[in-house]
C-alpha cells in the first residue's frame, strides 16, 4: 500500500537523489552500495580533511586521506559519480585547532563530534543541498525514527557499534535531511554485505582512533599545533604534597593511572594514584586515590535537544564518555545550562567530553546532550581535609 | 555523455592524429636503428618534427621532443640558478624553479612591463619565464615586449606556450624568445608528448641521459606514435587557427548572457586580450568545487582552477596573484573547442544561471 521508499520519500527510489559521505571504509561503502542497489540516484563524496602526507599514514582511521582512492574505487565499481571535497582549511580551523586548545585548557576533547557538527553536517550538508540532493546519508550506526510526535534519533541496533554519543549535537534540521541506512544493522551484517557484493574494502579493519592522531599519540599533535605553549609543572596530591613533575598538562586525562611517572607508590589499590583533576591556572596535575574520581554532579553547557519531550527535573539515562555505560541520573536546569546528578557517583568524567542524555522509558532514544564543563565530588573534601589535618 | 567544455585541461584526440598513430602503432619502430624499420621510424619523426616546427614557425632542428609540456618546462627551468618567473606561471614552472623571484601581475593578470626591467636589474636572473597565455584565465601576456626587454639585458627568456599554441598564432622566429614549451594533448594530439623549442646555440643540461636521442637533450627511445600524433594534430591546428578565433564570438556571447542575467558575477580579465575559447567566471557565493560538481551532475564538464591528482580542488594561485582572493575560491573555467556544437554554451549558460539562483541564499 505504502509508496514510501527506503529513505522515507514518497516516490520511486530513482527519483530520490542522495549524497553519501564516503570515507573509504567498510561502513560508508556499504551504505552507498545498499542505496545504489535499492535504485537511488547516489552521489559519493569524500572529504579531504588534512594533509595525510604530514600525518603518519596508517590503516584504519576514519577519515585518512589515503582512503580517498578506496572510496573512489568503490564508487567507480558501483557506477556512481564521486567527488573529493577539500576541507583541509575548515578542518584545521574548526576541528584540529579546537582539539589542541581544549587540551591546553585542561579538557579532553572529542574532535569527532566537532567534525560532525562542522565539516560534515554543516559544510557537506550545504553542499548536498546545493547539489539538489534530497538527503545526505552516512554510515553511522544510529537510527532515525519517525516517532508519534516527532523525528527521533536512536542508538544503533548494534549496541557495540552505536555512534549516538558522537551525534548528540545533531540539530532537528540536520536530522530531517540525514539518513543512516546502517542503523538497523549489526556490524557483522555490514561486513557480510561487503563480502557478498565483493566490495574492495570488505576486509578493511574498523577505524579505532581519531583520524588525524596517528597511533593515538594525541599529545604529539598538540605539541606540533601549539609549539611553545606547553610548560612542565608539578604533579600534586590532593593532600597538597608535590609528588612529581610533568612535561605538560596535555599529557594527562582525568582517570589516567598509567604513565604518571610517580615511583614508589605501586602498592595496594588504595595507594595507587589517578589523575583527579587538571589545574590549568597553576599548571598542575592533581592526583589522588581511585575513590576521588567519583563525581556527584556534572555541569553542562552548549546543550542540544533533539527531542522536545525532555523530562526536565526528571529521571533520564546518561552516557558520560563514548566507552562508558549508560547510567541513570537526574537532570535539572542550571544558570549556565544543565546539571546532571547520577544516581550513583560516576567515575572518569572529564570536562571537554560530552554528556549524552537518553530517554529512561525508551533507552535507545537520544534526547540530547551537552558539553561537560565541570564536575563536583562530595568525597573530594575528605581527601583534601585529611591533608589539612 | 556530458558536454565537454574543458579544452584547456585536455582535448579530444583529432581524427587525423588517431589515423596517423594507428599507422605507426605496431611495427618495431626505433629511429636509432640502422635497418629499414629504423629508417622508416626516422622519417616519421622527421615529418612530425617539421609539422610541429611549422605550427610555431621554428625550424625542425629547434624541436626537442619530450614526454609532455611539464618535462619541456622542467628541462629549461631545472638548469636555472636564479630564475625570475611571473606569479601566475603553471605549477610545472613554479615547482621546477629553484629559489625563484616572482614578477607580479596586475588585476587583469598581465605582467607589469615597467616592472620587468627593474626586477631584472634587481634579481639578476639567468632565466626569465613568462607564460604566453594563462591556463585559468586565458589572459594573454605582452610576450614580445617582455622578450625584447629580456634580450636587451641578455637574459634567457623562456615561454610556456602550452595554452597559447593552436589557439593563437605563435611565431617563435620573430618572438625574441629563447625557448618555448608546447604540449600535444592541448591541441588534439595524444597525451604523453610535448616539445621544447629552443633557439640555438643553447647550453642545456639534460635531465634524462642515455642513448643521446633528441641531440642528447632528451635520451630515451622516441615515442613514435605519440610524436606522429602530435605532428598530425599540429598540422590540423594550424589549418584551423582562423576557425578557432571564431569560437570567440560564441564565448563572448555566453559571457554577455551571464552578465546580463546575474549582476554579481565577475568575468576575470575581461578588459584585456584573452584566448578566444576561455572564460574564467566567479560566482561569489558558491565554492568552485560546488559549482564544478553541480554542473557535472547536470552534464557539463568544466573545471576549477587547478585540481590536484587526488581530485581535490585547490584555491587558484593565479587569481590570488591577481589580488582576487575571493574569486580564487569561487571561480570556474569554461574552455570550449572544435567539437562543441552551436548551442553547447547556451545550454551551459542556462544551467549556470539556474545554479546561481538556486544556491543564492
Amino acid at each position: 500500500m505504502s509508496n514510501v521508499n527506503l529513505l522515507g520519500f514518497n516516490c520511486d527510489p530513482k527519483e530520490t537523489k542522495v549524497v553519501v559521505a564516503m570515507s573509504g571504509g567498510v561502513d560508508s561503502s556499504v551504505t552507498a552500495a545498499i542505496l545504489v542497489h535499492a535504485g537511488f540516484e547516489v552521489i559519493g563524496i569524500t572529504l579531504q580533511l588534512y594533509d595525510y602526507g604530514k600525518a603518519v599514514q596508517r590503516k584504519g582511521a576514519c577519515c585518512a586521506g589515503s582512503d580517498i582512492s578506496d572510496a573512489r574505487q568503490v564508487a567507480s565499481n558501483l557506477g556512481i559519480p564521486h567527488y573529493v571535497l577539500n576541507y583541509e582549511t575548515k578542518f584545521k580551523e574548526q576541528v584540529m585547532d579546537t582539539f589542541a586548545d581544549e587540551y591546553l585548557a585542561g579538557r579532553t576533547p572529542i574532535p569527532c563530534v566537532r567534525c560532525n557538527q562542522t565539516v560534515k553536517f554543516t559544510d557537506l550538508f550545504n553542499m548536498a543541498k546545493d547539489l539538489k540532493a534530497d538527503a545526505l546519508a552516512t554510515g553511522h550506526y544510529v537510527q532515525r525514527v519517525m516517532g508519534e510526535n516527532e523525528l527521533e534519533l536512536h542508538r544503533g541496533v548494534d549496541f557495540e557499534k552505536d555512534q549516538s554519543y558522537f551525534l548528540f549535537a545533531t540539530t532537528k534540521e540536520q536530522l530531517e535531511f540525514l539518513r543512516f541506512p546502517l542503523g538497523g544493522m549489526k556490524k557483522h551484517e555490514t561486513r557480510k554485505i561487503a563480502k557478498t557484493l565483493n566490495l574492495k574494502v570488505k576486509d578493511k579493519p574498523d577505524s579505532q582512533d581519531i583520524c588525524f592522531v596517528p597511533n593515538g599519540k594525541y599529545s604529539e599533535i598538540v605539541r606540533r599545533l601549539r609549539p611553545g605553549s606547553i610548560e612542565p609543572g608539578n604533579i600534586v596530591h590532593l593532600n597538597g604534597s608535590v609528588v612529581g613533575k610533568h612535561n605538560g598538562i596535555i599529557d594527562y586525562t582525568i582517570g589516567q593511572r598509567r604513565g604518571l611517572g610517580i615511583g614508589g607508590r605501586a602498592g595496594s589499590e588504595e595507594e595507587r594514584l589517578y589523575v583527579i583533576n587538571i589545574n590549568v591556572l597553576k599548571n598542575e596535575v592533581i592526583v589522588g586515590p581511585k575513590e576521588a574520581l567519583k563525581v556527584d554532579e556534572i555541569s553542562l553547557n552548549d546543550l542540544n535537544w533533539i527531542s522536545k519531550d525532555v523530562p526536565l527535573d526528571h529521571s533520564v539515562l546518561v552516557r558520560l564518555r563514548n566507552t562508558g555505560n549508560i547510567i541513570p541520573a537526574k537532570i535539572s536546569i542550571s544558570k549556565d545550562g544543565l546539571l546532571i546528578n547520577p544516581e550513583e557517583p560516576a567515575e572518569g568524567v572529564s570536562p571537554g567530553q560530552a554528556a549524552v542524555i537518553y530517554d529512561k522509558n525508551r533507552p535507545s532514544k537520544v534526547l540530547g546532550g551537552g558539553w561537560i564543563v565541570s564536575t563536583k565530588s562530595n568525597l573530594i573534601s575528605k581527601f583534601s581535609a585529611s591533608s589539612a589535618a | 555523455m556530458s558536454i565537454y567544455l574543458d579544452y584547456n585541461a585536455t582535448t579530444p584526440l583529432r581524427e587525423e592524429a588517431k589515423i596517423g598513430m594507428l599507422e605507426v602503432m605496431g611495427p618495431p619502430y626505433n629511429s636509432s636503428s640502422v635497418h629499414s624499420y629504423g629508417r622508416k621510424a626516422k622519417s616519421y619523426l622527421d615529418e612530425a618534427r617539421d609539422l610541429v616546427a611549422t605550427l610555431v614557425n621554428a625550424s625542425r632542428d629547434q624541436i626537442i621532443f619530450t614526454s609532455g609540456g611539464t618535462e619541456a618546462n622542467a628541462l629549461i627551468m631545472h638548469s636555472a640558478n636564479c630564475p625570475l618567473i611571473s606569479s601566475i606561471e603553471h605549477e610545472a614552472i613554479i615547482q621546477s624553479s629553484h629559489n625563484p623571484t616572482f614578477l607580479e601581475v596586475n588585476g587583469n593578470g598581465q605582467v607589469n612591463l615597467n616592472q620587468v626591467e627593474s626586477k631584472i636589474l634587481e634579481a639578476k636572473p639567468d632565466i626569465l619565464s613568462v607564460m604566453w597565455a594563462n591556463n585559468e584565465t586565458g589572459v594573454i601576456q605582452p610576450i614580445n615586449e617582455i622578450a625584447e626587454i629580456a634580450n636587451h639585458h641578455n637574459v634567457h627568456i623562456h615561454c610556456d606556450a602550452i595554452q597559447a599554441v593552436g589557439k593563437i598564432e605563435i611565431d617563435f622566429k620573430y618572438s625574441g624568445l629563447d625557448s618555448l614549451a608546447i604540449s600535444s594533448h592541448k591541441i588534439g594530439g595524444p597525451s604523453g608528448v610535448g616539445a621544447l623549442v629552443v633557439s640555438s646555440p643553447l647550453k642545456l643540461n639534460p635531465i634524462i641521459r642515455g642513448g643521446g636521442q633528441e641531440r642528447g637533450y632528451r635520451s630515451g627511445t622516441e615515442n613514435v606514435p605519440g610524436i606522429v600524433g602530435f605532428g598530425a594534430a599540429a598540422r590540423k591546428a594550424l589549418s584551423e587557427l582562423k576557425a578557432f578565433r571564431n569560437i570567440s564570438k560564441k564565448q563572448r556571447q555566453f559571457e554577455k548572457k551571464l552578465k546580463k542575467s546575474l549582476s554579481e558575477i565577475i568575468i576575470i580579465g575581461e578588459s584585456v586580450e584573452r584566448l578566444a575559447n576561455t572564460t574564467c567566471v566567479c560566482m561569489p557565493h558558491l565554492s568552485s568545487e560546488a559549482q564544478v560538481i553541480a554542473l557535472d551532475l547536470e552534464g557539463f564538464a568544466v573545471s576549477a582552477g587547478s585540481a590536484c591528482s587526488s581530485g581535490k580542488v585547490k584555491e587558484s594561485h593565479v587569481l590570488k596573484a591577481m589580488g582576487l582572493d575571493r574569486a580564487s575560491k569561487n571561480s570556474i573555467r569554461i574552455s570550449s573547442g572544435w567539437q562543441n556544437s552551436e548551442n553547447d554554451l547556451e545550454k551551459l549558460a542556462q544551467a549556470y544561471i539556474e545554479l546561481y539562483k538556486r544556491s543564492y541564499k
